[in-house]
């Protein structure tokens, strides 16, 4: 068999091709995917230290010979090794699964042979201009199409196909641009009154557009309603979509719309709208598993901001490069973490807050117009209030006799019982200690002190449930028996990671004294830290004091009575300290978190009000008035929604080398860069903003070629380029390199106008070509249309078969925007997985576009699924396409559409729409095939006649009432019709 | 443009499809052969010793230390804290890694060793003790990952990350269907459990087509979704709105294929509760299998399933199980957990063996993890809980070419570090395939510019597993 293969090698190789080999378009494919593994760009996995990526390396010298001799076959190493009958020396060799074809052979044994030139891979290399060809001129609508029919001629026997019907060409054109099917009234006045111009400016024009491309970058963009890990709570980023639904209507230039979503918060006094891009980098999954290592996953977020802006926007597979040096494409290891450095400067958890709804930092408020004016209100009533106390301060009169003001002083010095593990609360009668667990009576800095064993705390009650806005001071006794790395003194809140800290804490971290007020850790929290360590060995009397603020600069950490040398860890405190429960604080241990073992405490004190004695009446008036204005004004901040967005921290964390991708194996600090390969002379981004300012840059050899491909695919279905996941060298050549060059060219020249391009795609006398029927020849010359002979076979997507039906039915609810809806899905499917329930909405909640459908990433709407939606853990930029039955089974008994199909059906009835005129309402022109339904409708009309009681079960189907005029059996037999042609191919297939 | 015109279904479909109703390639989760698409070889690579797997997968984390790996140490020396020497510094989870004291913690129930084998059961399995001499007992198992979701995904993917294919996925694209009104790949989940969240990925397709992912037949009326007819159309006139199809699809590229896949959703309508209807099983199935295979969506009715879609010709059932996942409160919870499984487990291998499917059918058992030796929470007299450890757990294997009667790999006196014979995730996988007659490093898809396997670039055959 092997003698055989090589008899044919040797006879493919007499062959001379009589055209130059080309490189990128014969060559490379084959290297890269059959030798690139173990001979390409990662220099780890090398093997023989030959690379064959560069031709450098594939002419080095081994040891008196070379893989590849240019022009010389004898002395070509390769020859030899691809043709040999040795095992032991052919390669690919044998184990690897991989092997030549004798046509492969052929083209590297001809390629050396003609010199063996190497040109860089044609996605790197900048976009080439070339002459529009000539074409003849009376097919060719636009330079599109002369790029197009050339490659045709070129071809030979192929020719384009004749022109789809107005009506065709109209229900294609109004599926591609909006995502719906053409209104009876546009139908009605195309061809007579409109162009085909206007109809596509009107379609443009149309607010379905912008929710049509924004469900297409949904699944780039990896939306979902929930996070997505584990028990998959709900999250709330809509206002992200609708930003997305919102730049595509206005025509956002492309540029801008990257810039926004990459950098938006780094722009020059960013907009509302800059802000809510951002939120793009923060859809990723996110975790709240309990014990999960908050390093692990939040390393895991920092690398899919990375994946996917590499799939996004340049179509590369970055993930390749995380563990190792790219197999494939010239991106090694150091550069996936350069350029992950751009990504990880935010103040993020890797877990979000499972004990509260905070919503994970960095979190840009929302207020309404409302709420905006009111809190507007409620700041200056704090400055006023602020400027009063200063004054009462100024004029402040040393009164002996001074009113105390409403502090509540509470102090707990165990030294009395009430049970066993109870000790009561001097100075408030109610407030009691109690001993959770395990504790120790040992000596105490006065009478007796506690020692715990860092599992089991001290649970108080009646005192320390406080507010942002409630000025407090804590102290109590120590005596530490050594250092302490971490530990958890005084605090109330649920838990650390698993509440991400929510509430106020005193701790011990690095020996020294650490308090903070947190919403959420880190990134919403005020914190100080002593600078001093904490002495050992001695008893000493540590103090938080705070004065309401909500700032860390209003946070005094004591020691002994003296105020000590402290740092400001972060100053961001925007909302609640309150969540997560118990409202009462504890010491000594928390959940999940290291409590205090190593020493003994004695005397703690809570005091609810200003730190220090007033002195004045005046001052305690103006101290009232300030701690209200500040109250109202939390309580109405606490009420505004967030949206996780970007926001750059203070000090930016160097990003190391993860040897391995492994989170806990950070090796050196590698500083941030670009792939080197990509726009390599251009200077290296700081930050961000700079960052998609590269991406940007006109000069760069992906961004536009990937979003005019996006945007071509979008309009035919398949991309000039079918493999848009990998652009890199083991993706394919586009079907027309020059044409999307020139698209390229063009987009960037029109200032990265979508609108403009799609409206010139959908133009060309390429997009009006017909389907090839099933025994047209082009269908065995063409059978991708990757000559673009025919416009491609393409199933309404998942959106589209359920927004097509509402739409036909009038059922569709045009409204644009807002939080995501729950339309039917069958009962049980989020309960079987995570025990939550699934509560369909009521009303126009049922009929809004599948856009806007709730999406619960562990388990997405079915019938979505099923017609092969993304499932929008990942960035996905193409969707698969597959038939399955139980597609089928959508169609026939998903009550959406059955419903669909009998409020189709009332209309009918109503409106007296014959077969003949519903198949013109529905887009398919004046020749279509309904009349031939006409017998089968009146058997089903029989038959529900005779059998009422199935008339009035199918009817009952969905929420929609039926009305009480119309003949039973009549409606029911309509709506079989209706629900018969919406599962077929003619309604499910474009034209 | 479609052509006005008529024709008979039935007759359209027997000159297009020469006969036939059946488009194989169009099947839920049925790949054409293996190999008419260009992958390496005909099909298997090599004879396969099963044609079939039933996976029990016990969610949630099952302690190894209760019920198959018999550490009379901790009960030794319950109590005292997990020697630095035995642990050596690695990593735990968050959930117990602050605690200040890790206590031994001795299982409260009785081993004894059963069968020929002398394998070393709790008191816990019963059944699964009388059958020890039909398993194969791997005690030396460890994956990478501490936290439920990266486990189970892992396990089933063989990555961590969320979109690869799962195993299933991979056996249909690998292996086709063997039958042509079912899916090849299909998931039971015992209702009602809770614990542990499941998620569709882990029976996802991934990037494969999606035809190859798992079917779930869920108990109850509607065991596919969207299966049963709304009301007011019934088979009869559900075949009359098909055939009215026929008349809107004709010659229409892709229409023929439309048309295949109708006829076996019309199929699907009928077979599927066929399936799910146990009316026709004697009494003797419920002795066997236990009372609760009365009650659908139960562990034991969904195993009695199991046994029934494979009869059918299905490749692939994936049970699942939750609530193994026993950081508190172990002694009741992990009791439930066997109660509500044992006996139904050794029922299906017992019964496969009886209808002479147990030598080409092989039968998983397992969680994604196996639990610390120490007591997570307060260790008291009667309570106690574990940890998720990802470095020794057990599981079983059965059937379809593996060794019966086998006891393999070995962990330390504390039960916290395999000192002989370590089974890796993907080594499972790896042998998993073998035993069905694929070579794990060359079943690959295309993706990204990449090859991808189930077993990433690992993966071991386990010989001494094998028969």
């Amino acid at each position: 068999m092997i003698v055989l293969d090589f008899v044919f090698a040797c006879a493919a190789l007499v062959q001379e091709p009589a055209q130059p080999v080309d490189f990128q378009r014969e060559v490379r494919p084959i290297l890269s995917d059959k030798c690139f593994a173990c001979h390409g760009p990662d220099a780890a996995a090398r093997e023989a230290d030959l690379r064959l990526d560069t031709r450098d390396g594939a002419l080095a010298d081994l040891g008196g010979y070379a893989a590849i001799a240019p022009g010389d076959l004898d002395e070509s190493e390769l020859i030899y090794r691809i043709t040999t009958e040795d095992k032991r020396e052919l390669m690919p060799p044998p184990e690897s699964g991989l092997s030549l074809t004798d046509e492969e052979r052929a083209t590297l044994h001809a390629w050396i042979k003609q010199g063996a030139e190497y040109t860089p891979h044609w996605s790197f290399a900048p976009l080439q201009q070339s002459r529009v060809p000539d074409a003849e001129e009376t097919w060719s609508r636009d330079a599109v199409d002369a790029y197009i029919l050339e490659r045709m001629a070129h071809a030979g026997a192929i020719e384009p196909s004749d022109d789809a019907s107005d009506a065709d060409w109209l229900r294609r054109v109004s599926f591609v641009l909006t995502g719906l099917p053409p209104t009876p009234e546009l139908i009605a006045s195309f061809p007579a009154e409109l162009t085909r111009a206007q109809v596509v400016d009107q379609l443009l024009a149309s607010p379905h557009f912008g929710e049509h491309f924004a469900a297409q970058w949904m699944d780039i963009a990896r939306y979902a309603d929930t996070y997505g890990y584990q028990n998959d709570r709900e999250r709330r980023v809509w206002p992200y979509r609708d930003w997305v639904i919102q730049a595509y209507n206005d025509n956002l230039p492309y540029d801008d719309f990257v810039r926004w979503q990459l950098a938006g918060d780094m722009l020059d006094e960013p907009t509302r709208e800059q802000l809510i891009a951002t939120a793009f980098q923060r859809l990723h999954r996110q975790t709240n598993e309990g014990g999960s290592v908050e390093e692990e996953f939040r390393v895991e977020y920092v690398s899919d901001r990375v994946h996917t802006m590499g799939t996004a926007f340049l179509g590369l597979t970055f993930e390749c490069a995380r563990c190792h040096d790219h197999r494939y494409d010239p991106i090694s290891q150091v550069e996936y973490y350069q350029l992950s450095d751009y990504f990880d400067d935010i103040e993020e958890s890797g877990l979000y807050s499972h004990f509260t709804n905070a919503t994970p930092t960095p979190a840009m408020a929302l207020p309404n117009d409302q709420q905006s004016i009111a809190m507007a209100d409620a700041e200056s009533a704090v400055a006023a209030a602020e400027a009063e106390l200063r004054e009462a301060l100024a004029a402040r009169r040393n009164l002996a006799q001074a009113v105390p003001d409403d502090d509540v002083e509470v102090f707990f010095d165990f030294d009395t019982w009430s049970e066993d593990r109870v000790s009561p609360g001097v100075g408030a009668e109610s407030a009691t200690a109690r001993m959770e667990g395990y504790f120790e009576k040992v000596d105490g800095v006065r009478g007796t002190g506690i020692r715990l064993n860092g599992d089991e705390g001290i649970r108080f009650s009646g005192v320390g449930a406080w507010r942002r806005s409630d000025p407090f001071t804590v102290s109590m006794w120590l005596k530490l028996d050594e250092s302490i790395e971490r530990a958890v003194l005084l605090h109330r809140s649920r838990a650390w990671h698993d509440a991400a800290s929510q509430g106020w804490q005193l701790l011990i971290e690095d020996g020294r004294l650490t308090a903070a007020l947190v919403h959420f850790w880190p990134g919403d929290m005020a914190m100080v830290q002593s600078l001093d360590p904490l002495p050992v060995g001695e008893w000493i009397e540590v103090q938080l004091a705070y004065d309401g603020s909500s700032s860390a600069y209003g946070m005094v950490l004591s020691v002994n009575g003296e105020p000590v040398r402290a740092k400001v860890g972060e100053d961001s405190l925007t909302r609640t300290i309150t969540g997560g429960g118990p409202g009462d604080p504890s010491f000594g241990a928390r959940f999940r978190d290291r409590g205090f073992s190593q020493g003994v405490l004695d005397e703690v004190r809570f005091v609810s009000g200003w730190p220090g004695p007033s002195w004045d009446p005046a001052v305690d008036v103006a101290r009232a008035d300030l701690r209200e204005a500040r109250r109202k004004r939390d309580e109405l901040r606490d009420k505004i929604p967030q949206l996780m967005v970007m926001r750059e921290r203070v000090q930016p964390r160097a990003a190391r080398f993860l040897d391995r991708g492994l989170y806990d194996a950070p090796k050196e600090e590698v500083g941030r860069a670009v792939p080197a390969v990509l726009l390599g002379d251009a200077e290296q981004p700081k930050d961000r903003r700079e960052l998609a300012d590269w991406l940007l840059d006109p000069k760069h050899p992906l961004t536009a070629r990937v979003e005019v491909d996006r945007l071509w695919r979008a309009v035919f279905g398949k991309g000039l380029m079918r493999t848009p996941e990998n652009w890199g060298s083991q993706g394919e050549l586009p079907t027309h390199p020059e044409l999307l060059d020139r698209l390229a060219h063009d987009f960037i020249q029109s200032g990265w106008d979508r609108k403009a391009m799609l409206r010139r795609l959908v133009l060309t006398r390429t997009f009006a070509q017909a389907r090839a029927a099933g025994d047209d020849l082009r269908r065995e010359l063409d059978p991708e249309s990757r000559y673009w002979s025919y416009y491609p076979d393409r199933r309404l997507t998942a959106e589209m078969v359920r927004d097509g039906a509402l739409a036909h039915s009038g059922l569709l609810v045009r409204k644009l925007g807002g939080a995501s809806v729950k339309p039917y899905q069958p009962a049980g499917l989020w309960q079987e997985k995570s025990g939550q329930t699934y509560h369909p909405s009521k009303g126009e909640g049922l009929y809004r576009r599948s856009l806007y459908t709730f999406w619960k990433r562990t388990s997405p709407p079915p019938s979505m699924m099923i017609f092969d939606a993304a499932k929008r853990d990942v960035c996905i930029v193409k969707r698969q396409e597959t038939q399955t039955p139980l597609q089928v089974l959508v169609s026939w008994n998903d009550p959406q559409l059955v419903e669909a199909s009998r409020v189709l059906a009332t209309r009918m009835l109503r409106e007296e729409i014959g077969l003949e005129q519903l198949g013109i309402e529905l887009g398919f022109g004046p020749n279509h095939v309904l009349p031939s339904l006409s017998a089968f409708l009146e058997r089903e009309r029989e038959a529900f006649a005779a059998d009422p009681e199935s008339a009035s079960a199918l009817l009952a189907v969905g929420e929609t009432p039926v009305p009480e005029v119309i003949d039973r059996a009549e409606l029911a037999a309509m709506t079989i019709v209706c629900s018969t042609i919406l599962s077929s191919n003619l309604y499910l297939m474009l034209p | 443009m479609i052509p006005p015109r008529s024709l008979d279904r039935r007759d359209f479909l027997r000159r297009t499809l020469g006969g036939s109703l059946l488009v194989p390639s169009l099947s839920p989760g049925m790949a054409p052969l293996a190999g008419l698409l260009g992958r390496p070889k005909q099909g298997l690579h090599h004879a396969a010793k099963a044609k079939r797997v039933i996976y029990l997968f016990q969610s949630g984390g099952p302690s190894q230390l209760e019920t198959f790996d018999y550490k009379p140490l901790l009960n030794e020396r319950n109590g005292e804290q997990l020697p630095d020497s035995v642990r050596r510094g690695q990593r735990l989870t968050g959930m117990s890694g602050n605690q200040t004291s890790l206590p031994l913690a001795g299982a409260q129930f009785e081993f004894a060793q059963h069968g020929e084998s002398g394998a070393w059961v709790s008191e816990l399995l019963p059944h699964t003790a009388k059958i020890v001499d039909k398993l194969c007992i791997v005690r030396s198992m460890y994956t990478e990952a501490i936290n439920h979701d990266p486990a189970i995904t892992f396990f089933l993917t063989g990555s961590q990350i969320a979109g690869r294919p799962s195993m299933g996925a991979w056996l249909s694209y690998a292996l086709g269907s063997m039958t042509k009104d079912l899916p090849s790949f299909v998931v039971l989940v015992t209702q009602g459990k809770g614990g542990q969240p499941l998620y569709a990925r882990l029976w996802g397709a991934g990037f494969l087509p999606a035809r190859y992912q798992g079917v779930q037949l869920r108990a109850g009326t509607d065991p596919v979704l969207y299966l049963e007819n709304v009301p007011g159309i019934d088979r009869e006139r559900r075949r009359r709105m098909l055939d009215a199809q026929a008349e809107l699809q004709g010659l229409q590229p892709g229409d023929e294929a439309a048309m295949a896949k109708e006829e076996l959703a019309y199929r699907m309508q009928e077979s599927v509760p066929e399936v799910a209807d146990l009316s026709d099983e004697p009494e003797e199935t419920f002795a066997l299998y236990g009372e609760d295979a009365r009650k659908p969506g139960t562990y034991a009715a969904n195993a009695l399933m199991a046994r029934r879609l494979l009869e059918r010709g299905v490749r692939f059932v994936q049970l699942f199980h939750q609530g193994w996942d026993q950081h508190g409160g172990l002694p009741g919870g992990i009791r439930t957990q066997c109660r509500e499984t044992d006996q139904a487990s050794a029922a299906l291998v017992q019964d496969l063996e009886r209808r002479g499917m147990l030598d080409d059918t092989l039968v998983v058992w397992g969680g994604e993890f196996g639990r610390t030796n120490y007591s997570q929470g307060k260790l008291t007299a009667n309570n106690y809980g574990r940890d998720h450890h990802p470095r020794c757990f057990s599981m079983w294997m059965a059937g379809g070419g593996v060794k019966p009667g086998t006891i393999y790999g070995e962990t330390d006196p504390f039960g916290y570090n395999i000192t002989a014979d370590p089974v890796h995730v993907h080594d499972l996988q790896a042998t998993l395939l073998h035993l069905l007659g694929i070579d794990h490093e060359r079943l690959t898809w295309k993706y990204q510019g990449r090859r991808f396997r189930l077993t990433d670039v690992h993966g071991h055959v386990m010989q001494p597993l094998l028969a």
